[in-house]
């Protein structure tokens, strides 16, 4: 919110609450223009996306996911392996800006226009509320909770126009309640027991 | 001196519960701090491993003052402690946390370079630790649902994976069932012995068993020192903390 107000202050900058117009974009490599459809720029995000998440899920894999998976669950046990936790969380943050960075760069371009409102508490909480459904501290977390989201809000404000958001409200209520590890780890906890299940009915 | 500590005080307020004091572990050193409840044991262990900073006094590593480095900075340079009261990696299988250890012990843990094979060979090193303290069976489990005798065990097992030079056991027994401790007893009597140990505990039995050198707190200062027959007889210490089930 401070962020917000600072950015409607600096209208030379930002454009203020009209936002950044008249952004001017090149085609893609020169080749492919940004469609009014936007089946360009959807293709490029996804195809952005699938390499940061093939870069995360390498990073997850190695010692250095397991020193922040470490550092989350008990960060003073951390310590007294010998990690150093302050140099583990500044270049998960590097590496997080970065991403924030890359989608905000997509968001420019394939828009080609940039309101104020990204800046806004609503998107703040939009993508809280998409981590924490989706499952927090989770690889998948993010990509199920942003999918699970966008159909939830799609499917709630069509049956209940008003008052979508309360719903909305309801089912994060419900997760961060009984479902700490998110929509993922229902999926995961559904899937090893219809695996016993499975196991149990066979000869 | 593996390790040294000289006039080493700490307060809470006004009330002291470090005082003056003075130790010294030499290597291969099977030290034990015994003391009734409140005598300031852990708040000693919690100060030599860098939790609590000292008010005065001084802490030497193998003749290095260490005074001011913070937690990792000690384990880095081999004064590694284990938890009175668990202090595990919860949803981690033990594999994965003696593992990262390993990693960390060699500096890898936070590097990109080469990850996979440091962490591939962390992992066939860590197996023989658990194998080392008989937890090879549990390696996959998941910390959270393995017996607490079993986590105790893991505690041992992730401080040696620190490559220690000195570790501080804090009551390494505390809450082990009897049928479990055997187990824990055969861990400490395999730990390496060029590794300088420091045991704080109440496990009367355990601490004659295996300490060669005895320290005895009491109200935060050091009421007496001497080898497990010297302390056993002496008076003072008898009438403080042991009674007469000890002579």
């Amino acid at each position: 919110m401070l962020l917000f107000e600072l950015a409607n202050k600096a209208s030379e900058w930002t454009g203020g609450l009209d936002g950044m117009l008249d952004i001017e974009i090149a085609p893609l490599f020169g080749v492919f223009e940004f469609d009014m459809a936007g089946r360009v720029g959807y293709v490029y995000c996804a195809v952005v996306l699938f390499a940061w998440f093939l870069l995360a899920r390498h990073l997850v894999r190695q010692p250095f996911g397991l020193s922040l998976h470490a550092v989350r669950l008990n960060p003073i046990r951390a310590r007294a392996i010998g990690l150093d936790t302050a140099a583990a969380l500044s270049r998960i943050y590097v590496l997080s800006a970065m991403m924030a960075g890359t989608a905000g760069a997509l968001l420019a371009q394939t828009n080609q226009y940039v309101a104020l409102d990204v800046l806004s508490f609503q998107r703040s909480a939009d993508v809280a509320t998409m981590l924490i459904i989706g499952g927090l501290g989770q690889l998948y977390g993010g990509l199920v909770g942003a999918g699970g989201f966008v159909v939830a809000q799609d499917a709630l404000s069509g049956l209940n126009p008003e008052y979508w958001q309360f719903w909305l409200g309801l089912v994060l209520v419900l997760v961060v309640l009984f479902v700490r590890g998110g929509v993922v780890e229902l999926l995961r906890v559904g899937y090893r027991r219809a695996l016993v299940q499975v196991r149990r009915g066979r000869p | 001196m593996m390790l040294e500590t000289r006039g080493l005080c700490r307060s809470f307020g006004a009330l002291a519960v470090t005082r003056n004091v003075s130790l010294s572990l030499g290597r291969g050193a099977r030290h034990a701090l015994i003391g009734p409840n409140g005598a300031g044991k852990s708040t000693l262990v919690n100060l030599l491993a860098g939790l609590l900073r000292e008010d005065s006094g001084e802490i030497y590593l193998e003749g290095e003052r260490i005074n001011g480095l913070p937690v990792h900075e000690r384990v880095r340079r081999g004064l590694v402690r284990t938890f009175q009261v668990n202090s595990l990696f919860s949803e981690l299988t033990p594999l994965d946390a003696v593992a990262l250890a390993l990693c960390q012990a060699q500096g890898r843990a936070l590097s990109f370079v080469n990850a996979r094979r440091v962490h591939a060979e962390a992992v066939d090193e860590a197996a023989s630790i658990l194998e080392q303290v008989g937890l090879l069976d549990q390696a996959h489990a998941v910390t959270r649902h393995m017996a607490y005798g079993h986590q105790r065990l893991l505690e041992i097992a992730l401080a040696l994976a620190c490559r220690p030079k000195v570790l501080l056991l804090d009551e390494p027994a505390a809450g082990v069932p009897a049928a479990e401790s055997r187990r824990l007893f055969n861990a400490l009597d395999e730990l390496p012995e060029t590794l300088a140990i420091l045991l704080i505990e109440h496990d009367m039995k355990l601490v004659f068993r295996f300490a060669k050198r005895i320290s005895v707190l009491a109200e935060g200062a050091l009421l007496a020192e001497g080898t497990p027959e010297e302390i056993a007889n002496d008076p003072r210490v008898r009438a403080t903390y042991l009674g007469s089930g000890h002579v």
